[in-house]
């Protein structure tokens, strides 16, 4: 491959004979941040000295297929040798988190032999990232005594842009936000490292309801077994764990623990299911909290609420928030009240294949 | 270039020098048979290599001069199977392993002249990923009822391929697309089954903090509610965990041309209790040829939902 360079501006050489491609790509969309692929694939009897990549600001190569040489030279990326002759691609991201819901981005291509370019493809980037806005919320919050606190917070929360997120919900008095339920098993062993001392038991009082025994069973011998290869209750903060660790690994203790696996189970598997239930409000949004409650205590200030949310990839954008003024007309103002924030979701999603990206 | 990227192509140059140095001591054992590589096959998805070698192995004095032939265990490759050309005929007996070789007595095989051998070896998850890329879409992209993901897979590095083999094929390719499918089960159950269950959590509750009058109230609720539609909920467990599974949710997803569609399973995980993503994976063969394969894989998002709801309708009225 030719090494010289050339700065100035090349013209597109017609009197070679053009190169053919069997193959072109670009991933057709992106997020922010997330890696894009592009190839070519031409004849092999295509003659070039080197490529030209010019890459648009904020987006960077991460990674090359089949390049043997590459050097940067200002914006643009210099390919002078390939490992093998007629293929050649690479992965771009982009850097950072795009304003707009939807931006273009052009990588040129350039097939360069002595000062003129044989072949020029563009390729466009299409970046779409997720944004959450508000549409509705109350002016004001006027608590009653005969106030029915399921209808008193309603919210439109609108999701556009491209993409599922992930809404943490804040709050600045009261209520804090965990999740409501640990998965299973982990839920399983924290439930049964605090209660595992314990002589009494419950397994006579709780015959109303109905759990399939078989199920029981093998869910309480997979807990068992992954206790003890150790692959459970490595995080769990607990003053005792030590304690319990050794009392799962003695064999004498074994009945007791089926009992009380047996005893915790059911209670688990009905708040993990209506944990699942309340943690995926709509389609493309999770809300690894669930819905959120305000917890009324002191009502002289004003209730603000934050939502940060996430993409898939774990990009952070500006959060939402909303600031809600609370009037407290009760009777008892000391009391602590209890209020569920109601939420509508309104999805506005962009196709980046119709805002003009080809596939 | 940075120093990653220089520790990468290190690394692939010492792990392409072991493979080749493994092959050329196989090649080295069978000289005396005039070995003839006539494929070698990189199979992504069982991590293993394949090697075909056309042995010419003629009865009578070559036989006699080389009785036996040895191949180390320690060579990395180990024999999967012997052919015989001339009968069409997998020769059964030929290749004996002792723990520490793999032996062929010459003298044991037929009278046939043509064989073909194949060896088979371990190849490493980092010498894949210095050979090949794969990637899927993190998102969807919505046309109507349907999802759609894109899917790219490619040879990094074809220098590589060319010193093993002119015209080495990888076959099975796979890249891994995962769908979420934890709103279409959250919209399929009915409120009242929820509510239920809620109820039901509530009466656990307040039977384990001992508050009779409590609990009372809350039993007398739940009998009430005994006759709508309901589902236990290891039932609900089982049934969500089922319309995720592989069987269920390959008549709703489907690739084009290159990729095929390979194994389909839900995510399972120690923190997951239902499941909330279906992984699809989907494979293509890349070669010398082909070093690079695009596609999409279709999602029937609405075809499915529909399906998710029927079949909890179908499981409801029997437990009234």
């Amino acid at each position: 491959m030719n090494t010289n360079l050339s700065n100035f501006e090349k013209s597109v050489d017609a009197s070679v004979s053009p190169i053919v491609f069997t193959s072109e790509y670009i991933a057709p969309w992106a997020l922010p941040k997330e890696e894009i692929p592009i190839h070519l694939v031409w004849n092999p009897d295509s003659k070039f000295d080197y490529i030209e990549i010019s890459i648009p600001p904020h987006m960077e190569i991460k990674e090359f297929y089949n390049v043997e040489s590459f050097e940067k030279v200002d914006s643009k990326m210099v390919v002078r040798k390939l490992k093998s002759l007629n293929f050649f691609g690479f992965v771009m991201i982009l850097n950072e988190i795009i304003k707009e819901k939807h931006e273009k981005k052009e990588i040129v291509v350039d097939f360069v032999l002595g000062d003129k370019v044989q072949y020029s493809r563009s390729f466009i980037a299409n970046i779409c990232r997720p944004e959450l806005s508000i549409i509705e919320k109350p002016s004001i919050i006027v608590l009653r005594d005969d106030s029915d606190t399921r209808d008193l917070v309603n919210l439109s929360l609108k999701i556009s842009g491209f993409g599922r997120i992930e809404v943490t919900t804040e709050l600045s008095i009261g209520g804090k936000f965990e999740p409501n339920v640990e998965p299973l098993y982990r839920e399983t062993a924290r439930r049964l490292a605090t209660c595992f001392r314990s002589k009494e038991s419950h397994a006579d009082k709780k015959k109303e309801i109905q759990i399939n025994p078989a199920y029981v069973q093998k869910t309480t011998r997979e807990f068992i077994d992954k206790v003890r290869k150790g692959e459970l209750l490595l995080d769990l903060e607990l003053e005792d764990l030590e304690d319990f660790k050794a009392w799962v690994g003695d064999e004498s203790n074994y009945t007791k623990m089926v009992e009380l696996v047996s005893e915790q189970l059911e209670t688990i598997l009905i708040d993990s299911l209506l944990y699942y239930f309340d943690r995926y409000p709509t389609e493309g949004v999770e809300l690894p909290g669930g819905s959120p409650d305000i917890i009324v205590e002191s009502a002289t200030q004003d209730v603000k609420m934050r939502f940060r949310y996430k993409d898939s990839l774990g990009n952070e954008y500006e959060p939402v928030q909303v600031d809600i003024p609370i009037k407290d007309l009760r009777n008892d103002k000391k009391a602590g009240l209890k209020v569920p924030i109601n939420i509508k979701w309104v999805h506005e999603q962009i196709n980046p294949l119709l805002e003009g990206a080809k596939c | 270039m940075l120093s990653a990227e220089i520790a990468t192509t290190l690394a692939a140059a010492q792990t392409t020098e072991i493979l080749l140095k493994q092959l050329r001591e196989v090649s080295e054992r069978l000289k005396p048979f005039k070995p003839d590589v006539k494929s070698f096959r990189i199979n992504y998805l069982e991590k293993n290599s394949e090697v075909k070698y056309f042995l010419l192995i003629p009865a009578g004095v070559r036989r006699m001069l080389t009785r036996k032939i040895e191949i180390p265990a320690v060579v990395g490759f180990r024999f999967d199977e012997m052919w015989d050309l001339d009968r069409m005929e997998s020769v059964g007996f030929s290749w004996g392993y002792d723990g520490n070789k793999w032996l062929l007595d010459v003298s044991k095989l037929p009278s046939s002249e043509r064989y073909w051998l194949t060896m088979k070896g371990k190849i490493s998850t980092e010498f894949l990923n210095q050979l090949v890329s794969v990637k899927a879409s993190e998102n969807p992209c919505k046309e109507g009822e349907i999802d759609k993901y894109w899917i790219h897979s490619a040879l990094k590095d074809m220098e590589i391929l060319q010193k093993i083999w002119s015209e080495l094929n990888i076959e099975q390719v796979n890249t891994d697309v995962r769908i979420g499918v934890e709103r279409f089960f959250t919209s399929a159950i009915p409120q009242g089954v929820k509510d239920r269950l809620g109820l039901q959590k509530q009466l656990l509750s307040a039977i384990s903090s001992g508050n009779r009058d409590l609990e009372h109230r809350l039993k007398y609720r739940y009998r009430r509610l005994a006759s709508t539609p309901m589902l236990s909920p290891s039932e609900l467990y089982e049934l969500l965990f089922s319309l995720a599974s592989g069987e269920f949710f390959a008549s709703f997803v489907k690739v084009n041309q290159p990729f095929v569609l390979s194994n389909i399973e839900p995510v399972r995980s120690l923190t997951v209790v239902v499941p909330e993503k279906v992984r699809v994976g989907v494979q293509t063969d890349l070669s010398y040829k082909m070093p690079a394969a695009k596609g999409d894989l279709y999602f029937q998002r609405k075809q499915y939902q529909d399906s998710v709801s029927s079949k909890v309708k179908e499981m409801l009225p029997k437990k009234k």
